[in-house]
Order: C-alpha cells, then sequence, then structure tokens
C-alpha cells in the first residue's frame, strides 16, 4: 500500500508544475514536525477531503471513518511525497483510494448490517432546521428536493463513473487533476465523465426543469359601476 | 455529422475542453439540432445541480479526533526521526512504568517493614539463645584429657597407670600396667592420684570423659597421650 502513495505524476497529464510554494512550505513544517503545519493541512483538507469520501461512500459514519484513515497515510507517507504534482491531488487521490477499499470491505463484510443511528447526526446544527431569511419556503423545499433527487441519482451511479464526476462537478477538479488522482488517462477521464453524466441525465430527466411558481403581482383595485 | 458522433462530446462541450475546432463544428451541429442542444441542457443541469449541493459541514467529533490525530503523529513522527529520540522515549516510558508500578507498593512496602522491625524489636528480650562455649577450644575436634596439676608427693618406684577421667576432671577409676607392683607402691600411687589434677577430655567443645595413659616416676611425672 505505501508503494501507492508515492506519488509517480501521470507523464501524459502533467500539465500543473510540482507542488506551489505554499505546499513546499506546508511540506517542509510536515517534516520537520512543525505543529502549527499539521494543525494547517487539517484545517485545510478536512473539509474538502470529508465531502469528496461522503460523496463517494453516501454515509456519514463511514466517511468519518475513512476520512480519519486518509489523514493518517498523508501524516505517515509524507516524506514519500515527491512534489511531482499538488498536494491536493495527491491527498485527493488517497482519499479515493481509501474509500474505494472501504467500499469493498464494506460489500464484503457489512452489507447486510443496518445502522441504528441517524446517519447524517454529527451534521445536524440549529441552522440546518431554521429556515433561511434570503429564500422563500418555497424555494427552499422546492431546493432540498432537488438536492435529494441529485443526490439519489449519485448515489446510485456505478462507483468508478461516480468518482470522476465527484472531482469533477463537486471537488472542482481540472480534468488534468483527475486524471492525476485516478491514474487514468486524459481519454479515459472524458469518458467515464460522460457516461456518468448521461446515467445521471437519464435518471433525472425531466425533473431538473424548476416548477412554474405561482406569480402574485398587486393590482390597484378597480370600481365597478353598476 | 451525426447526433450519434456529437453526443460524445457533448460532455466535453459543456466544460469547455473541447479543442476549437470540434467546438464549433459542435455549435454549428447544436443549433441546427434541437434534441443534442436539449441533452446539453440536461447535461448543464446535472452539472449545476451538483456544483450547487451544499457543501457538508465536518461533524464536529471527527474534527476533534483529526487534531488528537494530528498531535499523536506528530509527536510518533519526531520520535522515530532519530535513534537518539527513541533511545529517550523508550527510557521515558520504563521510567514512567516503574513509577507507575512502585508508588501503589511504596506504602504498604514501608509500612511493613517498619512493623517486621518494632514486632523484632519487641521479641528481642524475650529470646533465649544457648550460650556457647567461652574456651577456645576447636569445637569441631577431640581433645585428650590433660594433666592441671601434680601431686607434692612421689613415688618410690616407676609405674605405669591408665587413668579414667570423668567430664569434671576428676579420676574414676584406674588400672596399673606394670605387673610387679607391692603393697608401698599402691599406697604411694594413690596419694599421688588424689592430689592430681587434671582438665577433662573435650569433644565438640563440650567436656566429655576420656582415658589418660599415665607414667609415675621417682621424682617426676611422664605423661603419654
Amino acid at each position: 500500500m505505501a508503494d501507492s502513495l508515492v506519488f509517480e505524476p501521470n507523464p501524459e497529464t502533467r500539465q500543473e508544475g510540482p507542488a506551489t510554494s505554499e505546499d513546499a512550505a506546508l511540506i517542509e513544517g510536515l517534516r520537520t514536525f512543525s505543529e502549527e503545519a499539521y494543525e494547517t493541512l487539517v484545517s485545510r483538507f478536512q473539509e474538502p477531503v470529508y465531502n469528496l469520501v461522503y460523496r463517494l461512500l453516501g454515509n456519514s459514519p463511514d466517511a468519518c471513518d475513512v476520512v480519519q484513515e486518509v489523514f493518517l497515510k498523508v501524516f505517515r507517507n509524507i516524506k514519500h511525497f515527491r512534489g511531482g504534482s499538488t498536494l491536493k491531488t495527491w491527498i485527493y487521490r488517497i482519499a479515493v483510494n481509501e474509500a474505494h477499499n472501504h467500499r469493498r470491505w464494506f460489500f464484503r463484510h457489512r452489507r447486510q448490517e443496518v445502522g441504528l443511528e441517524d446517519e447524517r447526526e454529527g451534521c445536524n446544527r440549529i441552522s440546518d432546521t431554521l429556515a433561511a431569511r434570503d429564500v422563500s419556503p418555497f424555494d427552499y423545499v422546492f431546493d432540498r428536493e432537488k438536492h435529494v433527487m441529485i443526490e439519489r441519482a449519485l448515489a446510485h451511479l456505478n462507483p468508478t463513473f461516480r468518482e470522476a464526476v465527484v472531482l469533477r462537478d463537486i471537488s472542482d477538479l481540472s480534468y488534468e487533476e483527475i486524471a492525476e488522482v485516478l491514474q487514468v488517462s486524459l481519454g479515459t477521464v472524458k469518458s467515464r465523465i460522460l457516461r456518468g453524466r448521461e446515467a445521471m441525465r437519464q435518471q433525472l430527466a425531466g425533473r431538473l426543469q424548476p416548477e412554474p411558481a405561482l406569480e402574485w403581482s398587486p393590482q390597484p383595485a378597480e370600481w365597478r359601476h353598476a | 455529422m451525426s447526433c450519434q458522433s456529437v453526443r460524445k462530446l457533448l460532455s466535453a462541450y459543456v466544460d469547455d475542453r473541447l479543442p476549437t475546432a470540434d467546438r464549433a463544428w459542435v455549435s454549428a451541429h447544436l443549433a441546427q439540432c434541437c434534441e443534442c442542444g436539449g441533452i446539453v441542457e440536461e447535461y448543464t443541469g446535472v452539472r449545476t445541480g451538483l456544483r450547487r449541493l451544499p457543501s457538508i459541514a465536518v461533524p464536529r467529533e471527527l474534527a476533534t479526533q483529526l487534531q488528537v490525530l494530528a498531535s499523536r503523529e506528530r509527536v510518533r513522527q519526531q520520535v522515530y526521526s532519530s535513534w537518539s529520540r527513541i533511545l529517550e522515549h523508550w527510557q521515558g516510558r520504563m521510567r514512567l512504568v516503574v513509577d507507575n508500578l512502585m508508588r501503589p507498593l511504596a506504602l504498604p512496602f514501608a509500612g511493613g517493614l517498619l512493623s517486621a522491625l518494632c514486632m523484632f524489636s519487641m521479641l528481642v528480650p524475650s529470646l533465649q539463645f544457648f550460650p556457647g562455649p567461652l574456651s577456645t577450644a576447636p569445637t569441631a575436634l577431640y581433645t585428650e584429657a590433660t594433666v592441671a596439676s601434680a601431686s607434692p608427693f612421689g613415688v618410690s618406684n616407676d609405674i605405669l597407670v591408665e587413668l579414667v577421667i570423668n567430664e569434671e576432671g576428676r579420676i574414676v577409676d584406674y588400672t596399673v600396667r606394670d605387673r610387679e607392683v607391692n603393697r608401698e607402691l599402691i599406697t604411694q600411687l594413690g596419694n599421688m592420684i588424689l592430689f592430681t589434677t587434671f582438665n577433662p577430655a573435650t569433644s565438640f567443645g563440650q567436656p566429655t570423659a576420656g582415658r589418660l595413659l599415665v607414667s609415675f616416676r621417682r621424682s617426676q611425672i611422664n605423661v603419654k597421650g
């Protein structure tokens, strides 16, 4: 497994230069055991990595476990990072591999288990349950329904295509970065994104168009004389 | 220009990842084909919908666990960075283990030792020790009886006598070895024996009965062991 963490940049897709100066300083700090560097790494990557893993697994407790594994591997293998690409790409690659391994392990061992706890228990905040001030209740509910539909369609995607779509449209990586993360060619990346989007389009066909909302505009009252 | 060949490029078209020539070709097709235009709109809708998915906040427990993990890993990496630090780390751990082991035992151990000393000091006066021999004689050997002081009386003729001496140094019996002994000589021998004192024989330091062969002469005593 350690070999897979040694980042070998894909020569076909390597367009972005080596790690940025910010990355270099952070890596240097990690290699000299700077407390600040460790904290910076966690605060900078915990949210994107958690979001990525959550979207790949669709399950909060599993995502929490996988994110911890990801950071553990990052800390222990930072000395193997050669700076051939960005730190973000390297960490995302570890996250995708860990999520993939976790999914395989889950299907082998815990497929039949049913959890009792709420999957998003840790994410419940009071702000999630209060109505937003800047949107109408209709828009809020409509957006929420749309998000649920998209999340369901995403969850039904083939994991291989889901990885590419999530990295492109949620993590906002470029095609070259996705190729680096997934260790595939640019053509394969394009193909996987196309097939993923096509599968989602077919599932969501005709359901993403906004419903016409009731329109009401104040009109001056007219006196009708009998 | 078929729809089938164009549709393979629509995803990249939405992402603006097509070469200029291909992009112009697809745009020209989309201007004529409503079906392919609808697919582009749907791809854009999927893409927009995915991008608008709300970011999920990291659970507080996970954030805390990650901070703990970072701190622990930093220390671990620091420890295993050189042999001297590894040695120092293990010394510290061993010291901690010994401290944790000894501290709970320290009070019971000290209490037990003090109470044992108190009990011993209280029992010492009541103990009776068997007094050892005061003489300097070796305790593990047998020593013969010896003559302590000779009698001032003498005998008229030489005579050889075997004496039996008890543990108090007194003569219990005697046997004359010479065959020709007259009555006068026996009387002189009796006086001689009566006023001669002896040291008893000893066995392992303790006085015991023993035999002694004594030769009396007219003017002196010769003792043969």
